[in-house]
């Protein structure tokens, strides 16, 4: 789609004539009053993170702690780096920014099962039937959204899916679901007028009020809230950023040319004009057999393109120090080699990479024994992660949230920053 | 911190024991001491608790041989250290100051909030009574699974509960260790407990406490039960129920829950000009006898049984083809069971052959956690590989109903090149266990066994179809539960238990003498998928309106409490439904019943753009679509609103603009069209408002065309109403 703009129109001028009373006699309709004229900028020192999810759980003792010499280590061998660690020979071109990232070797999660490990990775908290607790995504945007005005399309991205749930925090700070095509679907409002859709909208509002007002629950209006972003996304100037194909070809190409690449391109975009949490999806890590080939023809050279492009990008325009780049699953998968030439899951001792936003990088913390089974350091919780994610942000620790039913929740389960990743 | 974590990894580890059967009573001690130092410790052991509590379905599944194992007998001291252990890490989680804070301590909000926290204790003490149960190594009295034998277990559970409570004493308020932190005697939980098993199902002279519930012959028995039942929970609950839905409210929800769609305005004029004293019963007669309902039927289970994005031998098609047979001839539902268990031969020609193509692989992993899941109503799959020895029990239980799936395979039939590709779904003469390995790398053999039951083991005797068997045998079997228990849920948006594919002694239901006399009644009309429906639909509870009440406010399963049905709740329309709405808005269901097939492809692909598969080997995806501002954004500018609001592609639309009406009249007929309501005050002033702006048009036209733009405008604004997209 092209931008919602009247050759002739600017989008402030637009927002007037939707703000103005329309030819019947309806009152303003209120939506779209409040929106900031000066949504263009870009606020380079605003702080953003974008979680790399590996689908399926990833085997990170293939890729971040590799077992050389351990009846467990499989047929990869680790190669040095940029910093002061040691990853998988088949992550070259990360190895080369490992100085700005870092691996936790040591987290220890216990949900072994991918919709339970799925949840308490991105909530922190294992399910319950009582309470849906939301993705720290959704944490992230109810926490900054408010600080961001300017900021018109949604603050939590999912590229790709896969990103769980705004739970008690309500529908707005949900997900919002793109391909990594860039095409959002049913944006445009197909030629219809800005005087008729403000008409419309004129409309809806007292159908809509009448509902809210007639005792149903919170979802009538929770509904209405999130038609309020949404026509604020239809006519934002923002939703350019979307659009990977607008970039240089080259930083493209840097990228990859495939949905990941495509993915991690279009984060760095988000985070350009303000979207505080991109979570980028890469499937396909479930390697119940075959795990070897699968990896170093496969998932790997993906993944390693990706990371380490959105890594040197950053850098190079001055915003890694503001964003933080996390990488994981729902857990690790068995320091085992089964059967079938592949591993099984495995939550009790993995590893993730975690760096930028001002962390220290290129190191690794906490570390496994020689045969990966076991943790010989201190061990992390996702909530652990979460508070180091908030640390980097500036998030404040001391948030609680309360669900619906007046329960109050410490932010990130109440974790811990991890110690040497921020001191 | 440190200390902090060195305790909590310590706290794990000593729990880790008591699952192993491994806690000696200086680890008991140390445990004990952990707790109670410390609040979050105390609070971390309930969080395992909790997590472990959903295998307590194992435990009570433990096999006989291992009760021969060389370990303890365990003493009294032991019991009760356990308990006091558990009561605690009970009572200190509810106490943490920030519970405190719980805001409007309005009676409701506390009342509903006892519920809640005396269903957690009840869980910690079901939990703690198996624990108990376990570390004696007694003999369990009955080997067999208990969850086929539902009728005796939840008073197995029952009994064990209301003996720990009498005999624990930290229980009663005197005796409390003085170490705990202060507690706040008033809070409900501890006073009372309105939802533990017995209280709910309220008087105690109701029914011999050997049988839960009644196998009902009689369709108005049933319906009898259903309404007593659920009035009985109101009491018990303390909350009043909404008044009856007005028919408008009536008729849009049974056509959404039995048709899949909205009412069409003739279809809608015809119910509320009936008669007849028996119409609410007419119209679910004649909807559940209507094609529309094999249609919205056979879509929800074959959403259910392969996912919307399934793999790509199956030929989703040719299942929603067979299960919209079993709807139109209203097979039972057994024997569907039975031939999607048993199927063979090619998914394109066999449609129940389409839900074990889809779970065969990895070893057919998915096939059993789907089989448990969704037919059976259990959650099992945590079990398949967990490295815990407490787990290893449920390991081998789940590998012995992995080992019916051994023989089956899924080839791909030799063909021309040009060819699509054919599958075979076949069993290969085989025989034997099932090897599987614990995280450790010990190789274990499973054979195939059920419900206690060992089965013939050779090449030529199908296990599947033995299962088949097995699942379908019995007066109460899981797969009538099961089945009866998310009737209820798309029916009332809630279960008897959540999740609805949960059941089990840990998640016990709420209404479970109803439950049991519904699922029993099922079972013994041989599993008549139309009469449920009609039970249900014919009940009071479902004639209710979904407008709270200040008596049911507290009545909010969505925020966590207990459904006590006193008010219809919420249920978002699928993308199926919006699909199949949005049609009959614009007119569009004549040429449905005959071309269904291509109706249903049509649709699928339209959906498939809210759905993303999360690529694992439990072949499960997520649905981004419900109340997310991607479905915002499709009713407000995409195609099938686009087509439904123009008066060039809708023909409804078109006829209406020009009927000799008047103009008020014809925006009603909006309303009633897409809300199956009359327009409320304001809408009506809006309307006014509407003609208003047409007063001073000159030519007819150009007033005409403008009357149509605004009656396009309006029902675009009636379409995006949250009020549309909800099933209420």
């Amino acid at each position: 789609m092209s931008i919602i703009q009247p050759e002739n129109m600017d989008r402030r001028h637009f927002m007037r004539h939707v703000a103005a009373s329309s030819a019947m006699t309806i009152p303003a309709f209120h939506f779209l009053n409040h929106l900031n004229a000066n949504a263009a900028e870009v606020r380079k020192n605003q702080k953003a993170c974008v979680l790399v999810w590996l689908g399926g759980g990833p085997p990170t003792i293939d890729m971040w702690d590799l077992k050389p010499g351990s009846k467990n280590g499989g047929e990869f061998k680790p190669i040095s780096t940029a910093g002061d660690l040691q990853i998988s020979e088949h992550m070259p071109k990360i190895a080369k920014q490992m100085d700005s990232l870092s691996v936790v070797r040591s987290m220890s999660t216990r949900e072994a099962d991918h919709t339970r490990g799925r949840y308490y990775m991105h909530t922190a908290y294992v399910p319950n039937p009582t309470v849906i607790h939301p993705s720290f995504g959704s944490v992230v945007s109810h926490t900054l959204a408010p600080q961001r005005k300017s900021l018109e399309i949604p603050s939590f991205v999912s590229i790709g899916g896969g990103a769980g749930s705004a739970g008690f925090l309500g529908m707005t700070h949900a997900p919002f679901v793109v391909d990594s095509n860039g095409q959002i679907r049913n944006v445009d409002s197909d030629g219809t007028d800005k005087r008729r859709l403000e008409q419309r909208l004129a409309m809806w509002d007292v159908v809509e009020s009448g509902f809210i007002n007639s005792d149903r629950g919170d979802l009538p209006q929770a509904h209405k809230d999130v038609y309020r972003k949404a026509v604020n996304l239809m006519t934002s100037s923002q939703m350019e950023a979307f659009k990977v194909a607008k970039e240089d070809p080259k930083i493209q190409e840097a990228y990859g040319n495939n949905n990941f690449g495509r993915g991690m391109l279009m984060a760095r975009r988000l985070i350009e004009v303000g979207v505080p949490f991109i979570e980028v999806n890469l499937g396909g890590w479930d390697l119940h057999n075959d795990v070897f080939n699968t990896l170093s023809n496969q998932r790997l050279p993906t993944l390693d393109q990706g990371i380490a492009a959105l890594t040197q990008d950053l850098k190079s325009r001055g915003m890694l120090d503001d964003v933080v780049i996390v990488c994981m699953g729902e857990f690790g998968r068995t320091p085992r080699i089964n059967q079938n030439v592949g591993r099984d899951h495995w939550a009790s001792s993995w590893s993730l990479m975690i760096g930028g936003g001002g962390l220290n990088g290129g190191i690794a913390v906490g570390q496994t024994d020689k045969d990966g089974v076991g943790i010989e350091s201190q061990s992390y919780l996702p909530g652990d992660v979460w508070a180091t994610v908030s640390k980097a942000m500036g998030i404040p620790l001391n948030i609680v949230h309360t669900s619906k039913r007046g329960r109050p929740m410490k932010i990130a389960n109440g974790g811990t920053p991890i110690e040497e990743l921020i001191s | 911190m440190n200390d902090l974590h060195t305790h909590h990894r310590r706290l794990c580890e000593l729990a880790d024991c008591i699952c192993d059967g491994r806690l000696d009573e200086a680890a008991a001690v140390e445990l004990q001491q952990l707790i109670k130092e410390d609040e979050s410790a105390a609070e971390v052991f309930a969080q395992y608790l909790e997590l472990h509590s959903n295998l307590f379905w194992d435990l009570g599944t433990f096999p006989s041989d291992v009760q021969s194992s060389s370990q303890q007998d365990s003493t009294a001291p032991m019991q009760a250290l356990m308990d006091d252990l558990l009561t605690e890490a009970a009572l200190s989680q509810h106490v943490i100051p920030e519970d405190k804070r719980l805001v409007k301590p309005a009676r409701r909000l506390l009342s509903g909030t006892g519920a809640i926290l005396a269903t957690s204790l009840a869980l910690f003490l079901t939990f703690s009574a198996g624990i108990l149960w376990w570390t004696q190594y007694s003999p369990a009295p009955n080997p067999n699974f208990v969850e086929n034998n539902p009728a005796v277990e939840p008073q197995v559970i029952e009994s064990q509960e209301e003996k720990r409570t009498e005999e624990n004493p930290v229980l009663a308020e005197n005796e409390l260790p003085p170490e705990l932190p202060k507690i706040d005697w008033d809070h409900p939980p501890l006073k009372s407990q309105p939802v533990t098993v017995n209280v709910v199902e309220g008087s105690p002279t109701q029914k011999p406490a050997e049988v839960l519930g009644v196998a009902y012959s009689n369709d108005q028995d049933v319906i009898n039960s259903i309404n007593e039942r659920i009035s009985m929970g109101w009491k018990d609950w303390q909350v009043q129920p909404s008044p009856k839905a007005d028919d408008y409210e009536w008729a849009r929800r049974v056509y959404l829950d039995l048709a899949g769609r909205i009412p069409t305005e003739a279809e809608l004029n015809t119910y509320l000009n009936n008669s007849s004293e028996q119409r609410d019963q007419e119209l679910v007669d004649q909807l559940i006898e209507s094609p529309a309902f094999a249609l919205q039927w056979s879509t929800t289970w074959t959403r259910l049984l392969v996912g919307r994005a399934p793999n790509e031998r199956v030929d989703r098609l040719s299942l929603q083809k067979y299960l919209h047979e079993v709807a139109e001839s209203n097979r039972s539902w057994s024997n569907v069971v039975e031939e999607m268990i048993a199927a063979k031969g090619n998914p394109q020609q066999n449609g129940a052959a389409n839900f074990l193509v889809a779970h065969l692989n990895n070893q057919a992993v998915p096939a059993t956690a789907f089989v448990a899941k969704t037919l059976m109503g259990y959650q099992i799959q945590c079990a398949q590989c967990h490295h815990h020895p407490f787990y290893a029990l449920s390991q081998k239980e789940f590998w012995e109903l992995n080992s019916f799936f051994k023989q089956a395979v899924v080839t791909q039939v030799d063909q021309p090149q040009e060819a699509a590709p054919t599958y075979l779904l076949q069993d290969r003469p085989t025989a034997g266990p099932t090897y599987y390995e614990t995280r450790f790398g010990v190789m274990h053999a499973a054979f195939p066994k059920y419900n206690g039951q060992e089965v013939v083991d050779d090449e030529k005797t199908s296990r599947r179809e033995q299962l088949a068997g097995l699942l379908t045998s019995g007066d109460d079997p899981l797969i009538a539960q099961a089945f009866v228990n998310r009737t209820w849920s798309m029916l009332f948006g809630y279960g008897f238990t959540q999740p609805v594919d949960d059941l089990g002694p840990h998640n016990p239901a709420t209404h479970p003498e109803l439950f049991s006399t519904l699922s029993r009644s099922f079972v013994a009309c041989d599993y008549d998928i139309k009469r449920l429906y009609r039970w249900i639909c014919l009940s009071e509870p479902y004639r209710l309106s979904s407008q709270m009440i200040a008596e049911n406010r507290e009545d909010n399963p969505a925020q966590g409490t207990p459904a006590a049905f006193s008010r219809m709740y919420f249920k978002s329309l699928s993308p199926e439904q919006l699909y199949d709405s949005l049609q009959a808005v614009a007119g569009e269901l004549d040429d449905r019943n005959q071309q269904w097939p291509l109706h249903v492809t049509e649709r699928d692909q339209w959906v498939s753009q809210f759905v993303s598969s999360y690529e694992n080997d439990e072949n499960d995806e997520e649905n981004h679509f419900d109340g997310t501002i991607s479905q915002a954004l499709v009713l407000m500018n995409g195609d099938l609103v686009d087509q439904t609001i123009r008066t060039d592609q809708n023909d409804l639309l078109k006829d209406l603009v020009s009927e000799s009406i008047s103009d008020q009249k014809k925006f009603e007929r909006i309303c009633l069209t897409v809300l199956s309501r009359k327009p409320r005050h304001q809408e009506m002033a809006l309307f006014r408002q509407i003609q208003a702006s047409l007063r001073d048009v000159k030519s007819p036209a150009v007033r005409q065309d403008l009357l149509a733009s605004r009656l396009s405008d309006l029902l675009w604004a009636y379409l995006n109403s949250s009020e549309f997209i909800i099933n209420h």
